[in-house]
């Protein structure tokens, strides 16, 4: 079942990708948290980083703890499952077949079959205590309950038309004002 | 593999072709990792008297035991070869992604030999190491290289560190580059890359990092980043309201920013550009891997394109060449990063220029029709131009510094530099803490291999426990530096003296440099950047380096063990130069500084050649080494477990027993 009882539970790992800053501290502390070593490679969220003559973008990727899940739907031995409690994706290590169905369903390429394991791993959202969230300097991750979600995207959109509002009319002239700082640092 | 550990060092011949890898294992016991593996390395495999442009130099990239682990700050690579610059070890820390990418693609060090026949470029991939063509690439900027290897390699997932033009041509300090705005600057590694045909070295691991612990090892980094949070904020040296470089380097007693902001005729003053900064386009904050302080600007100003840009380069193209000019600041850093040249460096060739051409000594048939007045922008990137193709006037200025007075035929006095190296933007002087870390600096440069910044005020009485602001009185470095300051005060006070010992005083530097230089050091071993430690009050302390190394490795190592580790990298860097025919007589400034009164904060203050040599005394005599020749002891080195380098150098002729009139 894709949404079982209409998923009145969870919390959600929100990511804001204006203001990641493309450290990875997410990537090294969920694998070594979940994997018990250090390795980008295993972990449950990976940063995308992306270098164009200069130019950087990164963007966070993990589960979206889709209503719809995808993973759950194509997945041959029903081994994907949603924790009551989180609301977040489970999968059951004795029914996995390490196939790799799911990760090529899931829209964001989130879920993946870990080769040590033998099978497919995803976030579990550290069982309602995400460690990434916690790590992550620059606010790009947040966990927030799930009937947060749109507010919070309409928030931070609301946010950059007043940014882009500023820029437009300018800065106002005192607010240049210059004094030395008289404490060295 | 071992815990921590890549578990080879990977060692490229490109005269030859030949592609080895030999176990760290080899090493590791004695040398930490990074700094350490080159400093062993380099003293083992390159023979002295080498020419630092030719094939038998030995270019390393080493890693250490940290590196791609959650310790904070664990994205750096350690680079060292014999410098064109200064003729002995150069060394060069950079941050960025290539450091834990090679350390999950399996290696702990990078061993380069030889000269390719042609442009080639390294391409790593876990086990697989090839040897590729680079023809194609010789030319293109750092940016353009690094995405052209990653479109060819078909993988958006590699990091690359590279050469750009400057390395090319073989201008003097050119720098290796990476992701964008990280490079090794200092020293002219990129130009011994450069002189070995090799382009750039591509990495791509996916083997991670075996952790003996992992349980303790999460706990311990967790702390770690907790406890450095509050702190954070010391790094944002560009965009904290009123604190910018100008004002805060000023406040230090930085003499150039001084004169820069004082002297209203420079176009009225640092003001124009400080407020077109502070209204700058910046997009946000960007740093290294695995790190939480994220020290850089990212930039993406229209018609200009991106920048990042980390605190030392706010200053090179200000204050050194007097521009006060947002876009030639921009331009000037963007152009350095891409064409791969040392920022700090070519901005003083260019401030010595400037300075001829102000005191008329050279004119416009001198400088290619250049009007080098001072905070001319379009000059200053021209010349900069010019001095990255080795062009016209660009030439001299792009030679070593005892080269370039001649070069242009006139007998004027070097550039400022420290061991041959253009001296960077920093202040060296009225801090006598900083005064001695830029002399005993074995790269010369600057002073940030000698000298614990929260150390600079110990003994001046202000703030709690004599510390400045900075530091974390609680820690083993301060309680030890306190010890040392406290005995000095009290020595002070025993000759009748006035007990403080002011920012300007000699007593106890020499010491505290001596302890600051081995702290770095271990740092700089493990892989960790020095930068989140206690050198700029980041928080991370040597005690959290011990037990997250013991957690890590499975192997207990305490505060003591990494001391010791770092004497003997010490001694070891120390002995390479010994061979090279450096003694204490090299530990100077250059000549135009000493007795030379600043109009800074302190006007009038100035160092005398007393001061340099009691510093001088007192950091040898802590370091266990020589006095009179400022060269590690023999008992010193086998206490270390040197005998070999003990009995090099006493064939040579060039060590003393401890014990020995020390100049007491």
């Amino acid at each position: 079942m894709a949404n079982p009882g209409g998923s009145k539970m969870g919390n959600v790992i929100l990511i804001d990708t204006e203001k990641c800053s493309g450290c990875r501290l997410c990537e090294v502390a969920c694998s070594l948290k979940n994997m018990k070593e250090c390795n980008p490679e295993r972990s449950r969220i990976r940063v995308i980083r992306t270098q164009n003559n200069g130019q950087l973008e990164f963007v966070p990727s993990t589960c979206m703890q889709c209503e719809t899940a995808m993973c759950e739907l194509v997945c041959p031995t029903e081994a994907i499952s949603r924790d009551p409690e989180t609301g977040a994706r489970i999968i059951s290590a004795s029914k996995c077949i390490g196939c790799s169905a799911c990760s090529y369903a899931c829209p964001f390429g989130a879920i993946y079959v870990d080769r040590k394991l033998g099978r497919a791993n995803v976030c579990n959202q550290c069982e309602g205590d995400p460690l990434c969230v916690k790590v992550c300097p620059s606010g790009a991750l947040q966990y927030v309950p799930h009937d947060q979600v749109n507010i919070t995207l309409r928030r931070n959109g609301a946010q950059r038309i007043v940014a882009a509002h500023e820029v437009t009319i300018g800065v106002p002239p005192e607010s240049n004002h210059w004094e030395p700082n008289p404490e060295p640092c | 593999m071992g815990y921590m550990r890549g578990g080879k060092l990977l060692r490229i011949d490109l005269s030859s072709g030949a592609i080895e890898k030999t176990p760290t294992s080899d090493y590791q016991d004695l040398w930490l990792g990074g700094r350490g593996l080159n400093a062993r390395i380099l003293y083992e495999e390159l023979k002295a008297g080498t020419d630092p442009l030719a094939p038998e130099n030995v270019l390393m990239f080493s890693i250490g035991p940290f590196t791609g682990t959650l310790v904070p700050g664990s994205g750096r690579v350690e680079v060292a070869a014999k410098s064109p610059a200064s003729g002995t070890q150069g060394m060069s820390n950079m941050g960025g992604y290539w450091a834990p990418e090679f350390k999950y693609a399996g290696y702990d060090s990078l061993i380069i030999k030889g000269k390719a026949p042609k442009p080639v470029y390294l391409s790593i991939y876990n086990d697989r190491v090839e040897i590729r063509d680079a023809s194609h690439l010789w030319g293109l900027d750092t940016w353009q290289t690094q995405d052209a290897i990653r479109k060819e390699l078909g993988s958006q997932e590699t990091s690359v560190l590279c050469i750009g033009p400057a390395g090319e041509n073989q201008v003097v300090y050119a720098s290796i580059q990476t992701a964008v705005g990280n490079a090794a600057g200092r020293t002219g590694m990129g130009t011994v890359m450069g002189s070995k045909n090799l382009k750039a070295v591509a990495v791509r691991g996916t083997k991670g990092v075996a952790i003996a612990d992992p349980d303790r090892f999460l706990a311990l980094c967790l702390e770690a980043l907790e406890a450095q949070k509050p702190l954070l904020d010391m790094a944002r040296t560009t965009d904290l309201g009123d604190n910018d470089p100008p004002s805060w380097a000023s406040v230090l007693g930085n003499y150039e920013a001084t004169e820069w902001i004082k002297q209203k005729e420079f176009k009225g003053g640092h003001k124009p550009f400080w407020e077109a900064h502070k209204n700058r386009q910046g997009e946000g904050r960007t740093g290294c891997f695995n790190c939480q302080v994220r020290c850089m600007d990212y930039y993406n100003l229209e018609g200009y394109g991106p920048l990042v840009a980390s605190c030392t380069v706010y200053g090179a193209p200000t204050w050194l060449v007097k521009n006060n000019d947002m876009k030639t600041w921009y331009a000037f850093v963007s152009r350095c990063q891409r064409n791969g040249i040392d920022a700090q460096s070519v901005s003083r060739m260019i401030a010595w220029a400037m300075e001829l051409y102000e005191q008329g000594l050279i004119t416009k048939s001198d400088t290619d029709g250049l009007d080098l007045t001072w905070g001319n922008g379009d000059a200053t990137i021209q010349l900069l131009d010019k001095i990255t193709k080795r062009e016209g006037f660009g030439d001299a200025l792009a030679s070593h510094v005892a080269e370039a007075g001649k070069k242009i035929g006139k007998t004027v006095d070097e550039p400022l530099n420290l061991k041959g190296v253009p001296l960077g933007v920093t202040n060296v002087m009225n801090f006598r803490a900083r005064t001695i870390g830029a002399l005993i600096n074995p790269r010369g440069t600057d002073e940030y291999r000698g000298r614990m910044g929260t150390f600079d005020n110990l003994g001046s009485g202000s703030g709690a426990g004599h510390m400045t602001g900075m530091a974390s009185p609680d820690s083993w470095e301060a309680k030890t530096a306190q010890d040392i300051t406290d005995k000095a005060m009290a020595a002070k006070e025993k000759a009748g003296g006035d007990p403080i010992i002011g920012q300007t005083d000699c007593e106890s530097r020499g010491e505290l440099a001596a302890l600051g230089q081995k702290l770095i050091t271990v740092s700089d071993s493990l892989g960790q950047c020095k930068w989140n430690t206690i050198f700029l009050n980041l928080g991370i302390s040597i005690e959290f380096q011990a037990q997250a190394l013991s957690a890590g490795s499975g192997s207990q190592t305490d505060i003591e063990d990494l001391m010791e580790a770092a004497a003997r990298i010490s001694a070891q860097e120390r002995a390479f130069a010994a061979r090279e025919g450096f003694t204490r007589e090299q530990d100077t400034l250059p000549k135009k500084l000493i007795n030379r009164q600043m109009p800074g904060t302190w006007p009038d203050d100035k160092v005398t050649t007393e001061d340099l040599e009691k510093m001088k005394d007192d950091y040898y005599r802590a370091m266990e080494w020589d006095v009179q020749t400022g060269l590690p002891a023999i008992d010193t080195l086998q206490s270390l477990k040197l005998d070999d380098v003990a009995s090099d150098l006493q064939k040579l002729g060039i060590v003393n027993h401890n014990g020995q009139p020390r100049g007491e």
